[in-house]
């Protein structure tokens, strides 16, 4: 197997206490991912959700320095008079978020794991992430949804 | 407090903010699957909302005159840009869990607008949907506008009917006789006022075939009170740690 794409396939497990590397990609069952990497979390939908919602005309962000408890919702993305509020897949403080954004916001559907990304929060609990589903049982999930 | 698959409430005349609150709160008790999907039909004093894009420069009437007519102005959880609700607009507002239903986003906004169209039907219309611009249309005349919420797969705030509104208000959020979006009425469109409670008897019938189950009306005191209820034993559970969220 060759290098999979950038995000998705380093295997370097972070353990308390360590500096933050890139992480394994994460997804929650609302379809919010979690990237871990140098600068903290990076948060978004998944290119599934994306894809679902259709072009997304409007990105509600927190602001930096807000902190999230699991499941609380972290931001809002807006498709066609719905605006569907994220749950955060972890708890964390933001610490950056992606103002281009505002004037783009179909950078999302664009490129949810890369440019569109929403926010960058801390990791407060590393426990959380073993919550979360990597990309392979994500898709997993996907399609036994679809079965039913 | 769960029998039936949902709740049908005609609240009447009812205030925005109070309907809004009680819309939050059936949506936590929903997620928690404490209350089935519920369906709210009310009409609210004359108010101005505005979704979360909050853009303002679509509201055209300074402050001081709206405050005069005694229009409040909303900045709420909803998408869509402004609207105006009040007497003669019917409101509809479906709290629904998404998932549980097996619906995606698009179905159900889908299903939504044909619940109106269908009702329209009934009166003799010929409605319709335009993709790009949700809500319900009759040649290139806005009669129903659409903005939603949906929160943890719970839908809530919904869409707008009008049956027989005060047009005059309109102008207090769209330039009237410029803008392409014009926005109509049944009244204007039938040349008659057809009747309020008529008009509400098939939006729930059209709203019950698109979403199927065994649906029980419940009067506002008896959602009021319940919804109270659930909220203390939701409380209290949540206090002994038992997580209301679990499926």
């Amino acid at each position: 197997m060759g290098f999979a794409l950038l995000g998705a396939e380093h295997q370097k497990r972070t353990e308390k206490g360590d500096d933050m590397a890139t992480g394994v990609l994460k997804i929650s069952q609302d379809h919010v991912y979690v990237q871990p990497n140098d600068d903290g979390a990076q948060l978004g939908i998944s290119d599934f959700a994306a894809e679902a919602l259709g072009t997304i005309i409007y990105v509600e962000l927190p602001e930096v320095g807000d902190e999230f408890s699991k499941n609380q919702p972290f931001a809002a993305v807006e498709s066609g008079k719905a605006s569907i509020e994220l749950p955060a897949p972890i708890s964390g403080k933001v610490l950056k978020v992606n103002e281009e954004l505002e004037d783009t916001p179909d950078l999302i559907n664009q490129d949810t794991y890369g440019k569109g990304w929403i926010a960058v929060l801390t990791i407060q609990e590393v426990a959380e992430l073993d919550e979360l589903m990597s990309k392979p049982d994500y898709d997993l999930f996907l399609a036994s949804a679809e079965e039913e | 407090m769960t029998d039936g698959d949902g709740w049908i409430a005609n609240l009447g005349c009812a205030g925005y903010l109070e309907v809004l609150d009680l819309q939050r709160r059936l949506v936590e008790l929903r997620q928690g699957n404490l209350v089935p999907d519920t369906l709210l039909l009310v009409e609210h004093e004359p108010v101005i909302t505005l979704g979360r894009r909050g853009n303002r420069s679509n509201i055209m009437s300074p402050s001081v005159v709206l405050a005069s007519e005694g229009i409040q102005i909303h900045l709420v959880e909803r998408g869509g840009d402004v609207t105006y609700h009040g007497p003669g607009q019917l409101v509809v507002y479906p709290i629904v869990h998404l998932t549980q239903r097996k619906l995606s986003l698009r179905r159900f906004v889908d299903l939504l607008e044909e619940s109106i169209i269908l009702v329209l039907a009934d009166f003799g219309m010929q409605a319709g949907r335009d993709p790009q611009h949700r809500g319900v249309w009759v040649s290139h005349l806005k009669v129903a506008a659409l903005g939603v919420a949906i929160r943890r797969w719970v839908s809530f705030h919904g869409i707008a009917l009008n049956v027989c509104p005060n047009m005059d208000h309109f102008c207090h959020i769209n330039p009237c006789e410029l803008k392409s979006e014009q926005v109509t009425s049944m009244a204007r469109l039938l040349g008659e006022t057809p009747n309020m409670e008529e008009v509400t008897q098939k939006v729930e019938g059209r709203f019950v075939e698109l979403f199927p189950g065994k649906w029980r009306k419940i009067s506002p005191t008896e959602l009021f009170t319940g919804v109270r209820i659930e909220n203390a034993i939701a409380r209290a559970k949540a206090k002994s740690g038992y997580n209301i969220f679990s499926k």
